[in-house]
């Protein structure tokens, strides 16, 4: 049985101060759209990366200013591995990669701002694992995206109910493989086309999407099975420690 | 292999050169310059990988031809006609000389993305963000290691489950995936205990108590030379940074390709990124030559 003590989370960050953070947050990557424009060249491309990491600071931010305990530290850290590791039980179906299910599943269970960090902390993690490129600050958006909705959604009672129906699993299943295909996959597309392609005119966008759109399907594929097979048992483990030590609500 | 020199020096050294030299790359679009900063990071990357630099030196040329070739048929704007397709779509040879250049940023970024990749390591990452992140760092080095960890403990769990006689990874897709899905599932019971003690253990040795600053391992010492380069490297991006942002590097590709001899300033910004693209390469040539020097004079 933990100690009282350990019932006693973090200090929560007050709401002026997360407001404050996004403000800021948001005026850096205003600042850096005005500067971009009036530099020109290729400027824009340094612009794009700017604002998206002006989109993942926050969350690390709050986070870091909320002071969280060792508890909440550690299962960030287990469910990003996780999320990460989870590829080696799928070892016998090539191209399959669990991540992005993993990832909403603690969103499920943590909710949104811990989802988000999950996500992220994965995506940077595989990166240190499989190589860092361009492409890093988008995947941290992306994958951290999957958790931050997915933790929105259970947080406004859509997604998961005590004891979901089959229904319910094919759908939070189906939503999952529809967010990679339509969201997650595009946002790291984006990448490859501020990065790769020296104009950005209509034609080049719609190639660079259809382009990336075999693969998110089968992300999104695989994204839907996992889900499919293990967000049922592992929300109801996550919920189980949960009520057990109390943690994360 | 014989460690690479630059490597020793101090991560906020390495960070901002990396930093550096990856924005003006990106941001450079005078021919000459983009082909020193492609340069620059091919021959360190050849430094630190040697025969094997090749696989990726020579992906992403195929990689350069490649987005060369395809850049024309998104942008049709141009003076010149090179032919036309599609019934009178025109393939110019302004928008293959632009998309030249961001085939060869793509090249550069990538070429010294590896090498960052070689040279900054986990431990420096965390070592330069412990101070200012210490909550964020401890939950990246924690799932650092855990990775590897859970990649073990999968396959341990899928041999006693082969053991066990149950099928591991035959027999149809559905099968398959059903067999990860059970794995999986064990595996999070196994990890969300340890997490658990884990958290106990970390609080009984103090974590998150109000006993002042923790102390963290230092390995990296700031000495003179570090300082040495630090200034070297910000002249040199300063030089650029200004000959970019007073056009004195401006060159224009569409709609007529306009490359204008490089001014004075032009002319040291080029001399100041050669310097810096060079420098890792150089601090390791300068060390392989002193190491010979010291096997012959023994």
């Amino acid at each position: 049985m933990p100690g009282l003590g350990e019932r006693r989370r973090g200090r929560s960050c007050p709401r002026s101060r997360i407001v404050l953070t996004w403000a800021v947050s948001l005026a850096c990557a205003a600042a850096s759209v005005v500067v971009g424009a009036m530099a020109g060249g290729r400027a824009y491309v340094v612009t794009s990366v700017i604002v998206v990491l002006c989109a993942i600071a926050p969350f690390f931010v709050i986070f870091e200013s909320r002071r969280p305990q060792a508890r909440e530290l550690v299962m960030l850290a287990v469910m990003a591995a996780l999320a990460v590791a989870a590829r080696a039980a799928f070892i016998w179906l090539p191209g399959f990669k669990p991540m992005a299910a993993i990832i909403m599943i603690a969103g499920l269970a943590f909710g949104p701002s811990s989802g988000f960090l999950v996500g992220s902390l994965a995506a940077l993690t595989s990166n240190f694992i499989f190589g860092q490129g361009p492409w890093t600050p988008w995947q941290m958006l992306a994958f951290g995206l999957c958790g931050l909705v997915f933790g929105a959604l259970a947080r406004r009672g859509i997604v998961t109910g005590e004891n979901p129906g089959v229904a319910a699993r094919l759908g939070l299943a189906a939503g999952g493989g529809i967010f990679v295909v339509l969201v997650a996959g595009p946002v790291l597309d984006t990448s490859s086309l501020f990065f790769m392609i020296s104009s950005i005119t209509p034609e080049s966008v719609v190639a660079v999407y259809l382009a990336g759109f075999p693969m998110n399907c089968m992300q999104g594929a695989a994204t839907f099975v996992t889900l499919l097979l293990v967000a049922k048992p592992l929300l109801d483990k996550l919920t189980r420690m949960q009520r057990k030590y109390g943690m994360l609500d | 292999m014989r460690p690479d020199a630059f490597s020793t020096h101090h991560p906020a050294v390495t960070l901002v050169f990396f930093a550096g030299v990856i924005v003006l790359c990106v941001l450079v679009q005078q021919p000459v310059l983009q082909a020193v900063g492609f340069a620059g990071g091919a021959v360190y990357y050849l430094c630190l990988r040697g025969r094997d630099a090749w696989r990726l030196l020579l992906g992403l040329m195929a990689a350069f031809v490649v987005l060369t070739a395809i850049n024309p048929l998104f942008d049709t704007l141009g003076d010149t006609v090179l032919f036309a397709y599609l019934g009178g779509r025109p393939y110019t040879l302004e928008a293959l000389a632009y998309g030249a250049s961001t085939a060869c940023m793509f090249a550069s970024v990538m070429t010294w993305f590896a090498c960052y990749a070689r040279v900054m390591s986990t431990d420096k990452f965390t070592y330069l963000f412990g101070n200012r992140a210490p909550a964020l760092t401890l939950v990246l080095t924690m799932t650092l290691r855990l990775v590897p960890t859970y990649g073990r403990k999968a396959r341990q769990i899928s041999t006693a489950r082969r053991c066990a006689g149950l099928s591991m990874g035959a027999g149809s897709l559905r099968h398959r995936a059903r067999d990860g899905a059970s794995l999986l599932s064990a595996l999070t019971t196994w990890a969300l205990e340890g997490a658990v003690t884990t958290a106990d253990s970390m609080r009984s040795r103090g974590y998150g108590t109000n006993a002042g600053r923790r102390p963290r391992y230092a390995r990296y010492r700031f000495g003179a030379r570090d300082g040495l380069l630090l200034v070297v490297m910000l002249a040199c991006i300063a030089v650029t940074c200004t000959a970019l942002a007073t056009g004195a590097l401006a060159v224009t590709y569409v709609p007529a390709i306009d490359v204008p001899a490089l001014p004075p300033l032009g002319v040291a910004a080029l001399i100041a990124l050669a310097v810096l693209v060079l420098v890792p390469s150089a601090i390791d040539a300068r060390e392989a030559i002193a190491w010979r020097c010291s096997l012959s004079s023994t």
